[in-house]
């Protein structure tokens, strides 16, 4: 059995945006992320999926210490990540992150050299730092005198690797990936996937990697969590939860995605068409947040928000079609 | 008599004069439609498909863009040679646009109404007058026509306080509400989530379709265009590379770019991601001789450093560029 990495418990993180009344003021806060549990095993792909502002990447910088909680624990390894006021430098060596758009994740003025040094300096100060610079060019596959060169001199693949080894300088066990492709072309896309598994095998990393591409999880992620408006609708094992999509939301997005052969068109629900806007994160819906846009909805949709069920062995699934537990009154 | 194409683009160069040289973005491009086809344009970031479909409603910046040669005929007409008057006949009328970011396509100052119904006013002017009533009236049509909901409330509000996928829906009912021939939709939906994506090009297939509208597609998403058209051009470096009906080059792609771009996409029944296609797209400054692409090309032969491949015709309705095809096809 492989143990857990990281566990995220009931996290909430809210954003405070404004205040209304004029005497008694009260907040106006975005809940971005609203009660999320998961945990990520030692060595997988955790895959988490979602729109614009459902709020992966709150939890993302969440983890990555960028933000604290509202409510809620994320700990690693045991440890609790907010347990001190700051995170020791044990701590942070151990969780990298590789942002979206390597445009502006690199610092223009900075040489590839002194990117990938200066998480070294800081981690591993007694280390020769040119020949890990050297080192880590090398794992990520890019020749050794890219080292002279300045980000703008890169292509965007080429600079996403620049990223890449700057977070393995610091020999992390855990690597958030927020949306790493996005932002690249999909000629482009398969050497940065493939060259991310090849690291994942080679240093035993656990990787969370967030996207809203569905077709890119299914041959990335080992478990899939789909969130929506702050809140996970149903996680699995990859290979299940393309068998058997239960959350409406999830059968929604399933459908929704282009494909380019017939074996892929067969997978997609037919059944359910994609209605309705994703609701404002200020204003989210009463009882479960999908139920504006559901096909499937009922009455009690609108008032209860459902809990977590686990429907086969570590497929859950958040909604009312789907044995919700006895519980007193709306 | 034969009828003329709806478009017809002949051998089209386009450079870009800048700082340092002149970029050399198209380099040849040819291209045909019939009237009520749905044609698809797809490519990486950077192949000139944008630039392509500038160049057809003649709104490239000029300077610093030069059209050194080529002509782009529409039915007949060739539009690098119209004065300024024939053009504003063809644009809105006969060729409407629809841009990839809504957001940047609705003037944040004006608000709906106002920028929808100086589209209509404009176009009317010449077909003849219409009051404010009439010209109102038809701004609520079309946004009721791209299903939106409570128009007259929406015609007074203003481009922020929409959703992206608002905006689009605004957007496509601008277009199409001076009932163009064409409509080039260039990637209206990759802005948006994948959920509202599916539900604009939906209603974008369901508008072309009831109006007979002809449609370019243009995209990098593969998937987009096997849903939404009919033939599609494949797009390198500034030259069509490829073409084909849909059916037939998914199923039987020809082009090394082409099955190098096909084999990329992630498929959703799993089975890992192939490393895709090595290197980048060329510097436009001095791009490699030969074919554009070969730098690129696991296939590369002699004669591709060389040589620029001309067009084979395979079938009646495949064509490729690429000496791989040299004795199978004749020179088209």
């Amino acid at each position: 059995m492989t143990e857990d990495i990281l566990t995220v418990t009931n996290l909430k993180k809210y954003f405070v945006i404004g205040h209304s009344g004029l005497l008694k003021r009260e907040s106006i806060t975005v809940k971005a992320v609203d009660g999320v549990s998961f945990t990520v095993r030692e060595g997988e792909t955790f895959g988490l999926v979602g729109e614009s502002g459902s709020g992966k990447s709150t939890v993302a910088y969440t983890t990555i210490g960028m933000y604290r909680p509202t409510a809620g624990t994320i700990s690693f390894r045991g440890q609790n990540l907010f347990a001190n006021k700051t995170r020791p430098l044990t701590l942070r060596k151990e969780i990298q992150i590789v942002y979206q758009d390597p445009g502006s994740s690199l610092n223009p003025r900075r040489s590839i050299k002194e990117i990938i040094e200066l998480p070294l300096q800081i981690h591993r100060p007694d280390t020769n730092r040119m020949e890990q610079v050297v080192r880590l060019l090398e794992m990520v596959e890019l020749p050794p005198d890219y080292m002279y060169k300045y980000p703008r001199m890169l292509g965007g693949g080429e600079k996403q690797m620049v990223a890449i080894a700057r977070a393995l300088a610091t020999e992390p066990s855990f690597v958030i990936l927020d949306e790493p492709t996005s932002a690249l072309d999909v000629s482009i896309q398969g050497k940065i996937i493939n060259l991310l598994i090849r690291l994942q095998k080679e240093f035993h990393l656990s990787y969370l990697f967030i996207t809203h591409d569905l077709s890119l999880m299914r041959n990335v992620a080992s478990r899939v969590a789909i969130m929506y408006l702050g809140k996970i609708c149903e996680v699995a094992e990859t290979a299940e939860f393309f068998r058997n999509p239960y959350h409406p939301y999830t059968q929604m997005l399933l459908s929704s995605i282009p494909v380019v052969s017939g074996e892929e068109e067969k997978l997609k629900p037919q059944k359910i068409i994609s209605t309705g806007e994703i609701p404002s994160p200020v204003n989210i819906p009463s009882g479960c947040s999908f139920h504006l846009r559901c096909p499937a909805r009922t009455d009690i949709c609108s008032r209860v928000d459902p809990v977590m069920v686990e429907i086969e062995e570590g497929h859950m699934v958040r909604c009312h079609l789907y044995g919700q537990p006895e519980r007193e009154g709306p | 008599m034969t009828v003329p194409p709806l478009i017809e683009i002949k051998n089209l160069h386009v450079h870009f004069s800048v700082y340092g040289g002149r970029l050399k973005v198209l380099d040849g491009v040819n291209f045909v439609m019939r009237s009520g086809e749905r044609v698809g344009l797809v490519g990486e970031t950077g192949c000139g498909k944008t630039t392509t479909m500038k160049a057809i409603l003649r709104v490239l910046p000029m300077p610093p863009a030069r059209i050194p040669q080529g002509e782009i005929y529409f039915k007949g007409r060739d539009i690098l040679k119209m004065s300024a008057s024939e053009l504003t006949q063809i644009r809105g009328q006969g060729i409407s646009m629809i841009f990839q970011d809504p957001t940047a396509a609705l003037n944040p100052v004006f608000s709906i109404g106002e920028q929808l119904e100086a589209v209509i006013q404009h176009s009317a002017d010449r077909a003849g007058q219409l009051s404010r009533q009439e010209i109102h009236q038809r701004a609520v049509a079309s946004l009721q026509e791209v299903a939106l909901a409570d128009p007259e409330r929406l015609l007074r509000s203003y481009p922020i306080q929409l959703s992206g996928g608002m905006r689009q829906r605004v957007c496509i009912g601008m277009a199409l509400a001076t009932s163009p021939e064409l409509l080039i939709a260039d990637e209206p939906g990759t802005s948006l989530d994948v959920t509202i994506q599916d539900q604009i090009l939906r209603l974008l297939r369901k508008l072309v379709e009831e109006r007979n509208t002809s449609i370019i597609l243009i995209t990098h998403t593969l998937g987009i265009v096997r849903e939404m058209t009919d033939r599609v051009y494949v797009m390198y470096a500034g030259n069509m590379v490829e073409v084909a009906t849909t059916k037939e080059l998914f199923s039987s792609p020809l082009h090394p770019y082409t099955r190098g771009l096909m084999d990329a996409v992630p498929r959703l029944t799993g089975g890992g991601v192939s490393d895709g296609i090595p290197g980048r797209i060329p510097n436009y400054l001095n791009p490699p001789p030969g074919c554009r692409f070969h730098p690129r090309c696991p296939q590369a032969m002699e004669i591709c450093r060389q040589e620029k491949p001309p067009s084979y015709k395979l079938s009646e309705d495949h064509e490729v560029a690429c000496f791989l095809y040299q004795d199978s096809g004749k020179g088209a």
